[in-house]
């Protein structure tokens, strides 16, 4: 009875509260990400220098190595320093190569940030739209059409639909290039006829979960005892639906966009494959097929980093927009 | 306003499921006259929600108006023959008929502010002045004294207020009609009666018909100026409440009646005060999350006797019985069953402790394993408290089901095959086939209607004697207190505030608190003979 | 007492969900077309090393030849017999998902339901480590384990399957949570049931639509990784579907045949599995809502 009486109201200090608290979280899981990353590739198999070497290397040469990289402290000082380089933006230099991952994955960076921001710009509120259209006709020809279409489409690894696109739209009807070589030396976004296909694809695989998910959420909203009474009332259907649903589902629904991100920036490592798209995604393949683990774990943490980010930002979306997560807790 | 043809009624109203379907509503019709208050009272599934939902022109999904009309204020709502116009139909809604659903928790739309939810219901229909109305109404169901109401969200307030702010969003554009579905379910007793007083004020004051749905006819007694009882799709018996009680020719009202606890027949229980103490429960003071909800709770049980605990929801009523039930273990002080300290947690206690102390749950629908038959849910039991073989315990789950007046053959049917009032017997079987000392009893007959409850109250009592067994039992009803109780403990937010003998608490009620109880309890009976 | 509340149950008692989850799944026509195309990609994929008629690593062609007699989908990148390749490409990859779905809905549903039934801290602790856990997409999170031990079919079957357990454990957990908060629960650990006795007696039979589903979710999602795994590279036999496509992507307008016999294969027996589990998910929502 006393939380229910607790006036909580734009309180601006609890929300600020929440909010670090929020931040709090999101920084244990990097730390968690973190640990995962490094022992999964680094402590637990404990053999780079022989794969740098090959089974030839000596025993001399490998002692060698092993102390070069540091590789010979014990695994705990070595997470320790790969962390606080992490932190100064110090990401390590690339087994591979030897030059420094920050510079080598630079362009690819941009490259794959403008790939996932045009995606998303377009697979948030198509799914968003979708999802509430199937909703409003939940049980039509319409819901059943598009839910089947995106069930489809949700069950096919990314590959496929990209090679399908590929097929039609570069093989059949010549309208757009193959593969997407974009030119390092310009922006990503000054080549747009070579971003349309991968785009096109990203679009396709991450609407569906979306779309899917936007319409449970609207449609449970539209079942509820406050629609009905609200329709008892005699309220407009279309202030129902903005004020009495999908206001209500705006919390959820970040959350849910949040998970978009995720499967945009997990869709970049095939996609980049069929279109040959120098991003992230591709140096990611290159980094593991060559077991270039420095890469991988650089990837890896900002891949996670950007996640983490994105689901606060979901979060805060849920905090501003549903009272009821403001005064429990 | 003045000219208006107020109240509403409908007529020869015939409802089907789908076309050829089950009958809901087999032909009949109700009439409500302004500032009148009209409950139809009937068992869940007796068609009544259809009924009043139908004077506001909606069917539920899949149902279907063979024949029949509703009228509210002169015009048409819901015709079988000719249909309303749909935009005329939303007009109509919340101005001249709106509707107070039964649980405003969630029928209160939980991202605005409840203001805005008034003001919605005015700009629909292209009143104005929402700010002064909203003032108004609020102040007329009497949220004004505690501040800036509208501005809050409808979690920040509690069930009483949350039904307030639905009230006053159903009369705000002085409708002839309002529809109340169940409206009290959720409240407790103090709180329903407030409500009700304003029910009809409200309805007097602003000479507006209402029609008030409930299966709780105690409360329908004291509270309207007719009633109509619904039975199987159709109203089988009509009259004031004065008349019903007396002259109540329909079998099925005649039950209904004859089930309504008497708060003053209470059967005198033998003086168990000498007898050794079976349970103690010495200074318990249960936490939740760190936050202490009861303060040092003692009272002792007698073998045999029985003992109730009375209170409103979060008084602290039900983990107090969990405690004592090792279902609550975060708790100060202790629980004794013969003069032995208990473990707190269940699983720490033995087997044998185990045994002793019985619990059945309020709600039947959730205390038996839905994947599992009735009677393996009972012998289970028997096999692990009384370490049967499995022949035995099946047969002692047969028995123990014949005990609680359900077959033997009940044994072998599913929890969802059963009515609830017998899973709440076959609940109490796997109770009684352990043999306990004490036997819990969380408000096991709240979720059941009222036939029902008379039924599984009377059980209760012959079993206690058969088995002779100690009982705590567990409501919010002082009235069915006295009925089962020679004990009686109330708890008002966590504290023991009154104690003793059931009679002495009902005649002599020393805590104000406890003397509203009894005000309420016996207010239902204020037109009974 | 007059009335003793006791209806006509005077036929005798069935027991009526002992399969009627398979007896829904056995009139929705939906679930038939699913099990037809998975079985039958089953049924070539088995049978199709036996009657390949060239071993799939032989040259018999020029590259990108054309479909021809004696060549029916025609040759690929280096000249060798595009149907051979497809018929045994399937193997490893079956297998592979197959397991790894297992593994991982096996340890993720006893995590889940452990999760489900121990106290708030813990609970809330090991939560927030799959939430971590999720943070990273899945394919990343194969990709660093493969990035550390290499691909060989150990790997990818156990990468595939530690992937997929924070997700099948986050679901558990919220079905179990579903039963734990039941009065029935409360009963079973008043009567002294042991901790087994809870999770595999009242939990589990009770979860077990959901479980099922899950599993269905968890068999797609492995397939889908895997193949995603093999057309990047990452795959254990010499052949294989996804790898196919990769080598044979370039000559996609010359001989789509080499790219879209298995992609069709893929696409067959993926859509299959998911008419399947959607017809097995309305059959468990059907049940649960009687």
């Amino acid at each position: 009875m006393t939380t229910r009486e607790r006036v909580a109201t734009s309180d601006t200090g609890l929300i600020a509260r929440m909010i670090l608290r929020r931040v709090a979280i999101g920084i244990g899981m990097l730390a968690v990400v973190s640990l995962l990353v490094f022992f999964a590739t680094q402590a637990l198999p404990g053999d780079i220098a022989r794969q740098l070497l090959g089974q030839t290397a000596t025993p001399e040469q490998l002692a060698r190595i092993r102390s070069e990289l540091g590789l010979d402290r014990p695994a705990i000082v070595q997470y320790l320093d790969w962390v606080s380089g992490l932190v100064t933006g110090n990401l390590g230099d690339s087994l591979a190569s030897g030059t420094p991952v920050s510079e080598l994955l630079a362009v690819r960076v941009s490259n794959t940030a403008a790939l996932v921001a045009i995606s998303a710009a377009i697979t948030l509120p198509l799914g968003v739209l979708l999802g509430t259209l199937a909703a409003r006709r939940s049980g039509s020809w319409q819901d059943v059409s598009i839910s089947s279409l995106m069930q489809g489409i949700l069950a096919l690894p990314e590959f496929v639909v990209g090679i399908v696109l590929v097929a039609v739209f570069a093989g059949l009807f010549g309208l757009v290039p193959p593969t997407s070589p974009l030119d390092p030396r310009e922006a990503a976004l000054a080549q747009g006829d070579l971003l349309v296909l991968p785009v096109a694809t990203m679009v396709l695989i991450a609407t569906p979960h979306l779309t899917e998910s936007v319409k449970t959420l609207v449609r449970d909203q539209l079942a509820g005892d406050h629609v009905r009474w609200a329709r008892l009332s005699g309220i407009r259907e279309s202030r129902i639906l903005g004020r009495y649903a999908l206001r209500n589902v705006a919390g959820p629904s970040a959350q849910v966009g949040g998970v978009t991100i995720n499967y945009l920036l997990g869709g970049t490592v095939a996609v980049e494959a069929v279109y040959s798209f120098p991003g992230i995604g591709s140096a990611l393949v290159a980094a593991v097929a060559g077991r270039d683990i420095v890469v991988v774990q650089a990837i890896a943490m900002g891949v996670a980093t950007v996640l983490v980010v994105t689901f606060l930002l979901a979060d805060l979306i849920g905090i501003l927009t549903d009272p009821r997560l403001r005064s429990t807790r | 306003m003045s000219g208006r043809m107020g109240g509403g009624f409908a007529r020869d109203l015939t409802i089907t499921v789908g076309r050829h379907g089950s009958v809901v509503l087999d032909g009949t019709g109700i009439e409500i006259a302004p500032g009148q208050v009209v409950g139809l009272a009937g068992e869940t599934g007796s068609g009544k929600s259809t009924l009043g939902l139908a004077m506001l022109g909606h069917l539920g999904p899949g149902l279907i108006a063979q024949s029949g009309i509703a009228v509210v204020a002169g015009r048409p709502i819901l015709d079988a023959h000719s249909p309303v116009d749909p935009a005329r139909l939303r007009d109509e809604r919340g101005r001249t008929v709106s509707y107070v659903p039964q649980d405003p928790g969630s029928a209160l739309n939980p991202g605005i502010r409840v203001g805005v939810s008034f003001a919605e219901v005015l700009r629909a229909h292209g009143v104005a002045d929402a700010e002064a109305r909203c003032a108004e109404l609020f102040g007329a169901v009497g949220l004004r004294a505690e501040g800036q109401f509208a501005r809050r969200y409808p979690h920040e307030l509690s069930g009483g207020q949350q039904q307030r702010v639905a009230i006053a969003i159903a009369f705000a554009l002085d409708p002839a009609l309002v529809v109340m579905d169940e409206p009290t379910t959720g409240l407790d007793v103090t709180t329903k009666h407030r409500v009700v007083e304003l029910v009809r004020r409200l309805a007097s004051e602003r000479d507006a018909g209402v029609l008030f749905i409930s299966h709780d006819l105690q409360l329908l007694l004291g509270l309207t100026d007719r009633i109509a009882v619904m039975h199987g799709g159709a109203i089988v018996e009509e009259g004031r409440p004065d008349a019903l009680l007396t002259s109540a020719t329909h079998p099925y009202t005649r039950k209904l009646i004859g089930s309504l606890p008497s708060a003053s027949a209470r059967p005198e229980r033998p003086d168990l005060e000498s007898a050794p103490a079976v349970l103690e429960v010495s200074a318990v003071s249960a936490r939740h999350r760190r936050v202490e909800v009861t303060h040092e709770v003692s009272f002792s049980v007698p073998r045999g006797g029985c003992l109730a605990i009375v209170g409103e929801s979060g008084s602290g009523k039900t983990t107090t019985a969990r405690a004592i039930a090792g279902l609550h273990a975060d708790f100060g002080g202790a629980v004794r069953l013969h003069g032995v300290d208990l473990a707190h947690d269940v699983s720490a206690r033995t087997q044998a402790q185990r045994r002793d102390i019985q619990y059945v749950f309020q709600n039947p629908w959730g205390s038996l394993n839905p994947r599992r038959r009735i009677g393996a849910s009972i012998a289970i039991v028997a096999r692990r408290l009384r370490g049967l073989g499995r022949a035995e315990a099946e047969e002692a789950a047969v028995r123990a089901l014949e005990a609680v007046g359900l077959r033997a053959d009940h044994a072998v049917a599913l929890p969802q095959r059963l009515s609830g009032g017998q899973r709440q017997r076959a609940a109490l079987a796997r109770a009684l086939v352990a043999r306990p000392e004490v036997l819990v009893c969380d408000e096991i007959t709240s979720s059941l209607d009222l036939s029902v409850q008379a039924e599984v109250v009377a059980l209760l009592s012959n079993l206690q004697e058969e088995f002779g067994m100690a009982m705590v039992f567990i409501t919010h009803d002082l009235a069915l207190a006295s009925e089962v109780a020679g004990q009686t403990v109330v708890l008002k937010d966590g504290f023991v505030v009154e104690q003793g003998l059931t009679s002495a608490v009902l005649a002599r009620p020393s805590h104000p608190y406890t003397a509203q109880l009894v005000a309420a309890a016996s207010a239902s009976y204020r037109s009974a003979p | 007492m007059t009335s003793l509340d006791v209806p006509d149950i005077t036929t005798p008692i069935h027991d009526r969900h002992t399969g009627s989850l398979l007896r829904a799944m056995l009139v929705d026509p939906r679930a038939w077309a699913g099990a037809v195309a998975v079985v039958a990609v089953v049924v070539v994929t088995l049978l199709g090393p036996l009657i390949a008629p060239t071993p799939p690593g032989e040259f018999v062609a020029r590259a990108y030849a054309a479909p021809a007699p004696g060549l029916p989908l025609g040759a690929d990148n280096l000249g060798r017999d595009v149907l051979s390749r497809v018929l045994v490409g399937g193997g490893a990859f079956l297998v592979e998902g197959l397991i790894a779905a297992a593994l991982g809905i096996g340890v993720g549903v006893v995590l889940g339901m452990l999760i489900g039934i121990s106290g708030r801290r813990t609970a809330g602790f090991l939560l927030f480590l799959s939430d971590s856990v999720m943070v990273i997409p899945q394919i990343l999170l194969v990709l660093i384990i493969l990035a550390a031990f290499g691909a060989n079919p150990v790997t990818l079957t156990v990468s595939v399957a530690l992937a997929q357990i924070a997700y099948t454990a986050r679901v558990v957990n919220a079905a179990t949570q579903g039963v734990v908060t039941e009065d029935y629960f409360r009963a079973a650990r008043a009567s002294g049931a042991g901790r087994a006795g809870l999770l595999f007696r009242e939990v589990l039979p009770n979860i077990i639509g959901v479980v099922l589903v899950e599993f269905g979710v968890r068999l797609s999602v492995c397939f889908v990784a895997l193949a995603s795994l093999s057309y990047l590279g990452f795959s254990s036999g010499a052949v294989s579907w996804g790898a196919m496509i990769h080598e044979n992507q370039g000559g996609i307008t010359l001989q789509p045949l080499a790219v879209f016999a298995p992609v069709i294969m893929i696409a067959v027996f993926l859509l299959g599995m998911n008419l399947v589990r959607d017809a097995l998910a309305r059959a468990v929502a059907g049940r649960s809502a009687r």
